[in-house]
């Protein structure tokens, strides 16, 4: 075991580090959300130029080809940071898919663009607002003639609006044995619509209309009827990092709660000298050490293609629930500032939930841990 | 990062692992929750001398097989897995061989080191007192200096292993009026010198494990005194860090573990009881991040440094899962959660209940959470800690 960063995830993570510090701010982040397109083109770019976008892309597509685990240590930043963008739903699970599954000439058309941060793809999977399944997809994909209909409405959608593309995951009656099937859909096609949910998080989700939009079936990915297969492969990738973003969160959490117990001072002395406060800073501390270790154990197990569905459970159930807690527990220490719009504390607290919520809360993942254990 | 072990390590696992399993279907000990802490066998304790598992991580110079505290770890955890008797090296192989290397004379290294690794000798510590618990440096068993020798008196107590224990490594005040952290020593004392006092104290479960220990004008040779004077409440700070962060901490009540993953997996209705499959899924995750602490710990360890912060959080973690897991398998099996070992239609063998009656121990010795939670807080956060009544 060795629980250290190689050399060149430290690069990384320094090179992350050094971009978010001097390039990023909360006060970038305040502009951006009220901001119609949710997230800052002009840092896009920038981060596109490190090669950030390309890391899981072949070279021989304009990618950098780098592993999984590389790229962690930068999604942890982006967490600590809070950097809304479409990086996850375009720069790994677009990429990783259309890797994956995609055609030839599709892989050419579109990789390389979307390693230079050119072409925004996002996934549309879930609909129901609950957990991923198969069996709630019921978005239909009508064979007629060569082509496709598609007809349906995906939920959650991330960063939609300013996507160029949409991969969706529909059922496809063509199929044998009734499967789903990836399409890529452009989103200026005719029928196609975006309908932004005003949530409390920091990224963008949108509801997605498909009503009866024509697919040719060059735009079809991978296999007919194989779509969940594909999807299920690749969701590893999507929760750790949702869970990389939640541990990058927790440790920034942490010190700001630290700083502030150390400077708030109440009956004439720092409130951190309080023994009430330092055992829930305690607490915290615990929470973000395991959650780092659980998620970087599954991390690494994705990175190396070692069969991990329970650790990946086990890291988010763990993890989702850690950064509610000790974003809770946050505010609490901080009194009434923690509360209000001005300090920075809530932006945390908001994304905190958002990412417990998304891709499978405490209890889901938790049915998974079940399943694995063999009940 | 890499979260596998060395080919090396996987054989070493499975070394163990076969050794044990030969061991306990040959009858040398019963696979039960808390035994390997509750019993005590020199014999097989000089088995494990024999295959120089005992101080694995000790330089070769002292007869230690100078292997790396992950090694270690992953002994234990296999050990844990089995739970044979160990009380009889416990303490001596894990903190009293390693203080000795560091703060021990010359001639202490000769005396005893060679015997806590051939299991020649068995160890217990005496630290705590009835006024002095969570407060180390209110202790007030006092050594007098009379020429070469010092004279002993006071009492400890929770002295586990006092009456099966050949020394006890005894922590005293030397400077009587001094100042407080700056007052105290550490001696190793024989316990068949004349003047002390073993009386058993039972636990809640009707076990003997631990005792007082009265001294009455004991007289003991200036030689046993370990490192300097009057620095021995740092040298016992530096010592805990290395006792917190073991497997003892996550798997004394492994067999229960096992047990109750079993018993779902036979019962229909359990397995398929929602609450019931949240709940054990939920250890199951506990027992996999105490796993990773620790691990992470020995990882520290072998990286030279003190884990300081890390056993603590390991330790407070872990036994905080331990606590749950046995307040969860009483609730699994219902009014025979209550029911003590020996009645024979208990399922586990009884080992629930002892578990549940063991586990507001786990939370209390060696650092109540407390403490560990202001550890985290002081040593691992740079949170002011707040002095106290001198």
């Amino acid at each position: 075991m060795d629980f250290s960063l190689s050399e060149e995830q430290k690069m990384f993570k320094d090179t992350a580090e050094t971009f978010m510090s001097k390039e990023w701010s909360i006060e970038l982040l305040r502009k951006v959300i009220k901001d119609e397109k949710g997230y800052s083109v002009d840092h896009w770019k920038k981060i596109a130029d490190l090669g950030w976008m390309g890391m899981l892309i072949d070279e021989r597509y304009g990618g950098i080809g780098c592993s999984f685990m590389d790229l962690c240590p930068i999604l942890e930043e982006m967490g600590r940071a809070l950097f809304p963008s479409p990086f996850l739903a375009s720069a790994i699970m677009g990429a990783s898919i259309l890797s994956e599954a995609a055609s030839e000439e599709m892989k050419e058309k579109l990789l390389a663009p979307i390693a230079g941060g050119d072409v925004v793809v996002t996934l549309a999977v879930g609909e129901t607002g609950d957990n991923w399944s198969k069996d709630t997809i019921a978005t239909k994909a009508e064979k007629n003639g060569g082509n496709y209909v598609l007809k349906g409405t995906k939920m959650f959608v991330p960063f939609a609006h300013v996507s160029d593309y949409i991969i969706c995951c529909a059922k496809d009656e063509s199929a044998s044995g009734n499967g789903t099937t990836l399409f890529l859909v452009d989103t200026r096609a005719k029928g196609v619509e975006c309908i932004p949910i005003p949530t409390f998080s920091i990224d963008r989700y949108s509801k997605v209309v498909f009503d009866g939009v024509t697919i040719l079936e060059e735009n079809v990915i991978g296999k007919v009827g194989s779509g969940w297969d594909v999807i299920e492969k690749m969701l590893p990738r999507l929760v750790v990092s949702k869970c990389m973003e939640i541990v990058g969160g927790l440790q920034k959490v942490l010190e700001i709660t630290v700083q502030w117990v150390k400077d708030r001072e109440q009956f004439g002395v720092p409130i951190g000298s309080f023994q009430a406060i330092q055992h829930y800073c305690a607490e915290m501390a615990v929470d973000v050490e395991t959650s780092k270790f659980i998620t970087y154990q599954a991390a690494w197990k994705t990175s190396e293609n070692i069969p991990c569905k329970k650790e990946v459970s086990m890291a988010k159930a763990w993890s989702g629930e850690a950064y509610q807690r000790v974003t809770a527990l946050a505010l609490q220490v901080h009194g009434a500032m923690g509360f209000t719009e001005e300090y920075d504390l809530h932006f945390y607290y908001k994304q905190a939930k958002s990412l417990q919520l998304m891709y499978g809360g405490g209890a889901y993942h938790r049915k998974i841990v079940a399943q694995e254990m063999g009940y | 990062m890499d979260f596998s072990f060395t080919k090396e390590q996987e054989q070493f696992r499975m070394e163990v692992r076969q050794f044990l399993e030969d061991e306990m279907r040959s009858g040398t000990f019963e696979k039960k929750s808390n035994y390997y802490l509750e019993k005590s066998s020199p014999e097989f304790s000089r088995k494990l001398a024999a295959r120089g598992w005992l101080g694995m991580t000790w330089p070769k110079e002292y007869g230690g097989g100078n292997r790396s505290y992950m090694d270690r770890a992953i002994f234990m955890e296999e050990i844990l897995n089995y739970q044979p008797p160990l009380m009889y090296h416990f303490f001596g192989e894990r903190q009293i061989g390693p203080a000795l290397i560091h703060y021990g004379s010359d001639e202490q290294k000769r005396e005893f080191l060679t015997k806590i690794i051939n299991a020649e000798i068995s160890f217990c510590l005496g630290i705590s007192e009835p006024g002095a618990g969570s407060d180390v440096a209110a202790i007030s068993t006092v050594a007098k200096e009379e020429g070469d020798y010092f004279i002993i008196n006071g009492q400890k107590i929770w002295t586990t292993n006092a009456h099966n224990a050949d020394y006890i490594w005894l922590v005293v005040v030397t400077n009587p009026g001094g100042p407080k952290y700056r007052n105290m020593s550490e001696i190793i004392v024989d316990l068949k010198l004349p003047g002390i006092t073993v009386r058993p104290l039972y636990n809640m479960i009707g076990v003997h494990c631990f005792n007082e220990v009265f001294f009455e004008d004991v007289k003991v040779h200036k030689k046993h005194l370990v490192g300097e004077k009057n620095k021995g409440f740092h040298q016992v700070l530096s010592q805990v860090d290395y006792e917190r962060g073991g497997f003892e901490r996550l798997m004394q009540n492994y067999p229960l573990y096992e047990g109750a993953k079993d018993i779902i997996r036979k019962n229909v209705s359990l397995k398929s009881d929602p609450v019931v499959r949240d709940k054990m899924a939920a250890l199951d995750i506990e027992l996999e991040l105490g796993r990773l602490l620790v691990y992470h710990v020995a990882w520290v360890t072998d990286q030279g440094r003190i884990p300081n912060r890390e056993a603590a959080i390991s330790k407070h973690f872990c036994t905080r899962f331990e606590q749950k897991l046995g307040d969860f398998v009483t609730e699994l099996l219902g009014q025979f959660g209550q029911v003590m070992p020996g009645y024979p239609e208990t399922p586990l063998n009884g080992d629930v209940a002892d578990s549940y009656l063991w586990s507001p121990s786990y939370t209390i010795q060696g650092g109540t959470s407390e403490i560990l939670k202001t550890v985290i807080a002081t040593r691992g956060l740079d949170l002011i800690f707040t002095k106290r009544k001198a």
